[in-house]
């Protein structure tokens, strides 16, 4: 299958005072097209730096992250950002909803960077929002919402723009149970029905096996390839 | 401006600074709309007619409405070479209705005042000035300020000078426009002043010939019992306006610190505001909105308070010069569209400089590192 986003030996060194702090050391990684990957590992492993850089919302200091062909390192600020609208979909633990606006509204907020009528955005945010099942909240601010329909409402927004690839910061991290199994339920019907790539942080081995594939690291490193029950592949 | 929706939201999250903001730089162009009236009053002090009319004052009278001069001057001045006409001008200040609002009353030969100084009436209005002896003729800018119609009759105080509006006038002498012409005979009387008048006026056929034909008068009238002092028109009202250079001076002064302190009060706002939506801003830079478009929306923000407070100065400045239309009856207070535009352009520049470094330094703030924000 073709690959769908390629890692190659990203290293991530932070400065912390007089010191350099390594907190990714050379990882390579491959996702094919239609991957649902888990990405596990201790606190201060580097999972959500990794997410960071293949999103394009942080710069590895050495490594290539090539995702559908482009080096997404040697884009522009501008550019960057254009891409991102239009070839990732981001889910955050904290949701990251603005609360100013309404479901809907944020939904259709990635959509402002198109060249699009109104009444266009405001069917894709609709639709977004058919999708993960709340289409009858549209109009609800997010303090008016559970964690579980803030989460969604996320994840619609991450899914408005058709990206080939969502990337999710621990989706379930803040929620309950059974909030956090109909998220997971989500992200397996983008992932099987509609297509997409999803890759994946999470501390919960149970929402880690929802997934394909399992990936840890420890200490910047990855460990060996596992497959979904944790065997090596 | 497809983010519109959202900076009005924005806006409307925290009412309150948002109020507080707007009224601050309403404040701050109330008070330039006032300074900037008064600039403009005196901007119609200083606009005089050209350059070839003389004022013949007595020599050595320090106040300008203290000086006298025969009327006989004018016949003997209308015959010195280059000297097209001349005629005298009669002065007294009276208060109208207020000790505040002060008019200067022009008794003058009417026909020949308004070759020298274009005035212009309608013809029915000049029959009616005419026909009576206590007749008025009154300046544009006085009827506006005190609302005087034709055919009113006007009381001003001191000498018991009861007036009929028979007209209002325009000349191309902004500083008559602001007062009352009557007949010089008639205020001569009232004055007990006939046959003096406060200066002459001297329409003189070539503006390079000014200097030339002011020593030549001051020089035939050097033994006459009253010596003179001629000058241009705008080197009298110069004169006139000299004790006001000071007061200009500290007007500019007050409106400059006005605009700094609005502008540092608006960065205060703006900063606060955009330090509590960090986490926001980096939201919407991974969405991804460009460091361009968080500067729209932070920048927006500020104008749009800017341009609400902008008008609620310059609505509360008009309100206010309504209903007082001069500073001490003398200096009119005028706010004119150049000077709103201006008022206006200023608020707006108040909320652009003040939100400009905030909001370059929110959009300029690495994604993640936004995102980690906690306030």
């Amino acid at each position: 299958m073709d690959s769908l986003l390629s890692v190659q030996e990203v290293s991530k060194t932070y400065r912390r005072g007089e010191h350099d702090v390594a907190v990714l050391s050379g990882i390579s990684l491959d996702l094919v097209a239609g991957d649902y990957v888990s990405l596990m590992g201790p606190s201060g492993s580097g999972k959500t730096t990794l997410l960071n850089i293949v999103a394009g919302i942080d710069s590895p200091t050495a490594g290539r992250v090539v995702v559908g062909g482009t080096d997404i390192a040697e884009l522009k600020d501008a550019e960057l950002a254009a891409w991102r609208t239009a070839n990732v979909g981001l889910v955050f633990q904290q949701y990251n909803l603005l609360p100013v606006l309404t479901a809907v509204e944020n939904v259709e907020l990635p959509l402002l960077l198109f060249d699009m009528k109104k009444a266009e955005r405001r069917r894709r945010a609709l639709d977004a929002l058919t999708i993960v099942g709340l289409a009858h909240r549209a109009d609800h601010y997010p303090r008016q919402m559970s964690g579980g329909e803030e989460q969604r409402t996320a994840i619609a927004r991450g899914l408005v723009t058709d990206p080939k690839l969502i990337i999710a910061d621990e989706p379930t991290g803040n929620l309950d149970a059974s909030s956090a199994g109909n998220v997971l339920d989500l992200l397996h019907v983008l992932n099987a029905d509609l297509g997409k790539t999803v890759l994946m942080v999470t501390h919960d081995p149970a929402a880690a096996g929802r997934a394909r594939r399992l990936v840890r690291l420890n200490k910047g490193t990855l460990v060996p390839d596992l497959g979904k029950e944790g065997r090596p592949q | 401006m497809r983010f519109l929706p959202l900076i009005l939201k924005n806006l409307r999250r925290s009412r309150r600074r948002t109020l507080v903001t707007a009224a601050g730089i309403g404040l701050s162009i109330f008070v330039v709309s006032a300074l900037l009236a008064v600039e403009a009053g005196f901007e119609t002090l200083f606009d005089t007619s050209g350059e070839s009319v003389l004022n013949v004052y007595e020599k050595g009278v320090a106040c300008p409405f203290n000086s006298r001069v025969l009327d006989s001057y004018a016949g003997l001045i209308g015959s010195t070479p280059r000297v097209v006409s001349a005629t005298g001008v009669l002065r007294g200040l009276y208060s109208y209705q207020s000790k505040d609002n002060l008019v200067v009353v022009s008794g003058v030969d009417y026909d020949a005042f308004r070759s020298i100084k274009r005035v212009v009436i309608r013809e029915g209005d000049e029959r009616a000035f005419h026909a009576r002896g206590d007749a008025a003729l009154v300046g544009r800018l006085a009827a506006s300020q005190y609302g005087w119609r034709v055919g009113q009759t006007i009381s001003l105080v001191e000498d018991g000078l009861t007036l009929q509006v028979a007209g209002i006038f325009h000349s191309a002498d902004r500083s008559y426009e602001q007062g009352v012409l009557v007949h010089k005979p008639f205020l001569a009387r009232l004055k007990r002043d006939e046959g003096r008048s406060t200066y002459l006026i001297v329409a003189v056929s070539d503006p390079g010939a000014v200097a030339a034909v002011s020593k030549s008068i001051d020089g035939a009238l050097a033994n006459y019992p009253k010596p003179t002092t001629t000058q241009s028109e705008r080197a009298a009202k110069e004169q006139e306006m000299k004790d006001f250079a000071e007061i200009r001076r500290m007007l500019s002064a007050m409106l400059l610190a006005t605009i700094v302190a609005s502008v540092f009060g608006a960065a205060n706002s703006v900063s606060m505001s955009v330090r509590e939506r960090t986490r926001e801003v980096g939201i919407l830079r991974s969405l991804g909105l460009r460091r361009a478009h968080v500067l729209q929306i932070l920048l927006g923000e500020s104008t749009l308070v800017a341009a609400a407070g902008g008008l609620i100065g310059l609505g509360t400045a008009a309100a206010l010069l309504a209903t007082e239309r001069s500073l001490g009856g003398f200096i009119p207070l005028i706010l004119s569209p150049k000077y709103a535009v201006l008022g206006m352009g200023i608020a707006l520049l108040i909320g652009l400089v003040g939100a400009l470094i905030p909001s370059l330094n929110a959009s300029r703030l690495a994604i993640v590192e936004s995102l980690r924000f906690v306030d």
